[in-house]
């Protein structure tokens, strides 16, 4: 059992600068916790408040009121009555709370504290954010604001980490004091008191405002909100994106993979021989190497939607989304989980949190799957060059072509799930409230920090089921005996099944396995039709033909068939795994999984006949 | 001085305030937790492409509402 120590919680509106204030508080020493049924992420981590004291600081989601009104507000509320199931704290209740004021919107934030300060919670605050544009404009005096309001209040700056030490002065007084605990969290307010509460709130900042806030004369909404130039806008900025994801993750992509290819042999050579030895090196090196091949665009795609995410403009980005997403049941906070989908659906599928409507985030998870992910990309890469041979022209414009096209296959998809499956029950006023942050430079640093404890979370998540599964794999291919493995059997028994898509039961080995990564099939076919040879890979698979004749393999219909079987299927089982966390049902989860087998191999089968 | 809805107020430079808000309990109460309040200066900011949420300043920040909840809150422009 850990040590006991107090508990202090970071409370604030969303973008109030918490997380700021924890990462300068809690040093490099914070993780992120999934606090158990909930489905939001707590930062928690410690403070050295003196020499001899430490505190356990947890960070939560925004808030902005004690009435909650989303899943992820209930959550924050959890905290605030059960802080001892987060952290190793003596008491239920914090036995600290500092609200986090943002000084450029102050008058919205007050009934917040206010309304902790009724309950009896023990209570401090820091003012942030009133410095604007480099500049250290002082809009409100905190001695003045914390006369008024009765509690400690600290200026803090937090990207110069000024007002620190005063902060964590205060915090060791305020702890020190005895406090009573709060009250139950009743129904605190109707309708009159939030217009009492902001009108209160408004004479306060009045009194305590010390200059005017700063007017800015340039604002970047007016044209990337604009009726036209934000549809430009958009579009440069997601194309930046995506080069971003795909390009500058390459060499470390790379460089990971040979890194593998050059340990596995060495394992191998210094086990020797036998079964150990191969579960060692291919099965279980093997299966990690798979993961971490997708570490760096994992990690990159995490810091460049965490720049978008600082800089202010995903916010934007879903307004501009808004309504078409809206007209095949999306809601525009689906925006950031399907763009995350484009490079891996896991992160994306936990992105979808955020998302208000109950059907709306349901939706997103059925849609993240379509998105074109990068475990694709090699499987089309090979299949358009088969296409294609090495016209790079015509390559391109086919990868572009698949790109939109499974954006549109995707959308039609979800519009008929969303009418047919899940239709609105009654008419509901449609849910979308965003607020549109101020524009920020981002902060590397900071970025890169919180990408990096992402990319961690996710390799926890996702790492022991695809190594598990390759072991699995491993173990089908291997045994009886190489040449006769399972997993060859397997392939003659579907054989049937794959003779309506064109192709054979030496394809069907590959898209079986494709089941544990989809860039598997890319190998499989290697090691099949060229067997060893990587050089003639094109040659053998452009010449192929079924087994005893000489009718070709992969003709331009069968190709078509398999890029459009690759566009709907869902063949990771790690999505799989994490949907039925998000959508916390298995029978869903498996149901999503079934339907694009076979809508995918509908569609294949419809492709190669119709050709 | 006159009366419209939100979703009317779609120029800059000029001024209203919020009036009354004409909708469910649930929605109400969302927008109170953005600042939506009676008696709430507000003015237009941006309407998004393809008829998308308009966005709106008011309480010293920037909130985008979709156009049919704007069409349900009633202002009263400022001279």
């Amino acid at each position: 059992m850990p040590k006991s120590r107090p508990a202090v919680l970071l409370i604030g509106h969303p973008n109030s600068g918490k997380t700021s204030l924890f990462n300068i508080l809690t040093h490099s020493r914070h993780k992120t916790v999934n606090y158990p049924g909930s489905t939001i992420d707590y930062g928690i981590g410690t403070c050295k408040l003196s020499f001899e004291s430490d505190v356990f600081v947890v960070d939560t989601p925004g808030i902005r009121s004690l009435l909650p009104k989303t899943l992820d507000e209930e959550v924050t509320l959890k905290s605030l009555y059960h802080v001892d199931d987060l952290v190793a704290s003596s008491s239920q209740t914090p036995d600290l709370i500092v609200v986090v004021l943002d000084g450029g919107r102050l008058s919205l934030q007050l009934p917040l504290l206010k309304q902790l300060k009724d309950l009896g919670f023990p209570l401090m605050a820091c003012l942030s954010k009133q410095d604007l544009e480099g500049k250290s404009h002082a809009l409100f005096d905190a001695s003045i604001l914390s006369e008024k309001l009765g509690i400690p209040i600290v200026p803090v700056s937090m990207p110069k980490s000024k007002g620190i030490s005063a902060l964590k002065r205060v915090m060791s007084a305020q702890l020190a004091r005895p406090h009573l605990s709060p009250k139950e969290n009743r129904q605190l307010a109707n309708f009159k008191d939030m217009m009492a509460a902001l009108q209160w709130s408004e004479e306060i900042c009045k009194a305590s405002m010390r200059s005017e806030k700063p007017k800015i004369g340039f604002d970047l909404d007016l044209y990337l909100l604009h009726p036209f130039w934000g549809a430009v806008g958009f579009f440069f900025i997601m194309t930046g994106l995506f080069w971003l994801i795909f390009a500058a993750a390459k060499p470390f992509m790379n460089g990971i993979q040979s890194l593998f290819s050059t340990i596995i042999p060495w394992v191998h050579m210094i086990l020797g021989a036998g079964w150990f030895s191969q579960l060692v090196s291919d099965g279980i090196l093997g299966g990690i190497g798979s993961v971490l091949i997708f570490v760096p665009q994992i990690f990159l795609l995490f810091f460049a939607l965490g720049l978008l995410e600082s800089s202010g403009y995903l916010a934007r980005g879903a307004v501009i989304i808004d309504r078409p997403l809206s007209a095949i049941g999306l809601n525009g906070k689906s925006f950031v989980p399907l763009l995350s989908g484009c490079a891996c659906a896991i992160p994306a599928m936990m992105a979808a949190r955020t998302i208000p409507e109950k059907r709306a985030r349901l939706l997103t998870l059925l849609m993240i799957p379509l998105m074109t992910c990068s475990a694709r990309l090699p499987v089309y890469g090979l299949l358009v060059f088969l296409l294609f041979g090495q016209d790079s022209f015509k390559s391109g414009l086919a990868m572009t072509g698949i790109y939109i096209s499974s954006v549109v296959l995707a959308s039609v998809i979800i519009g008929v799930i969303g009418k047919f499956f899940m239709p609105q029950k009654n008419h509901v006023h449609s849910s979308f409230q965003i607020e549109l942050p101020p524009w920020h430079l981002p902060r590397i640093s900071n970025v890169a920090l919180s990408a990096f404890h992402q990319t961690i979370g996710f390799c926890k998540n996702a790492g022991p089921i695809i190594m598990g599964l390759g072991v699995c794999i491993w173990a089908l291919s291997t045994y009886p005996s190489p040449d006769h493995a399972y997993i060859f059997t397997l392939g003659h028994w579907i054989e049937p099944i794959l003779k309506p898509m064109g192709v054979d039961g030496r394809v069907g080995i590959a898209l079986l396995l494709a089941f544990a990564a989809r860039e598997v099939f890319v190998s499989s076919l290697v090691l099949i039709f060229s067997a060893g040879h990587p050089g003639e890979l094109l040659l053998s698979l452009k010449t192929a033909t079924f087994l005893g004749t000489t009718t070709l393999l992969f003709t331009p219909a069968t190709i078509l068939g398999l890029i459009v079987f690759f566009m709907v299927s869902l063949q990771c089982t790690a999505t799989v795994a994490i949907a039925r966390k998000e959508m916390g049902s298995w029978r869903m989860a498996l149901g999503m999984t079934a339907g694009y087998i076979l809508l995918a191999y509908g569609l294949a089968v419809v492709v190669v006949q119709g050709f | 001085m006159g009366t419209a809805l939100l979703s009317e107020l779609t120029t800059h430079n000029q001024d209203a305030v919020i009036t009354e808000l004409e909708l469910e309990d649930s929605v109400k109460e969302c927008l109170f937790d953005y600042g939506f309040v009676p008696g709430t200066p507000i003015s237009f900011l941006a309407k998004a492409p393809f008829g998308g949420p308009i966005s709106f300043r008011l309480r010293d920040s920037k909130i985008a509402i979709r156009h049919d909840i704007a069409a349900k809150i009633h202002i009263q422009f400022l001279s």
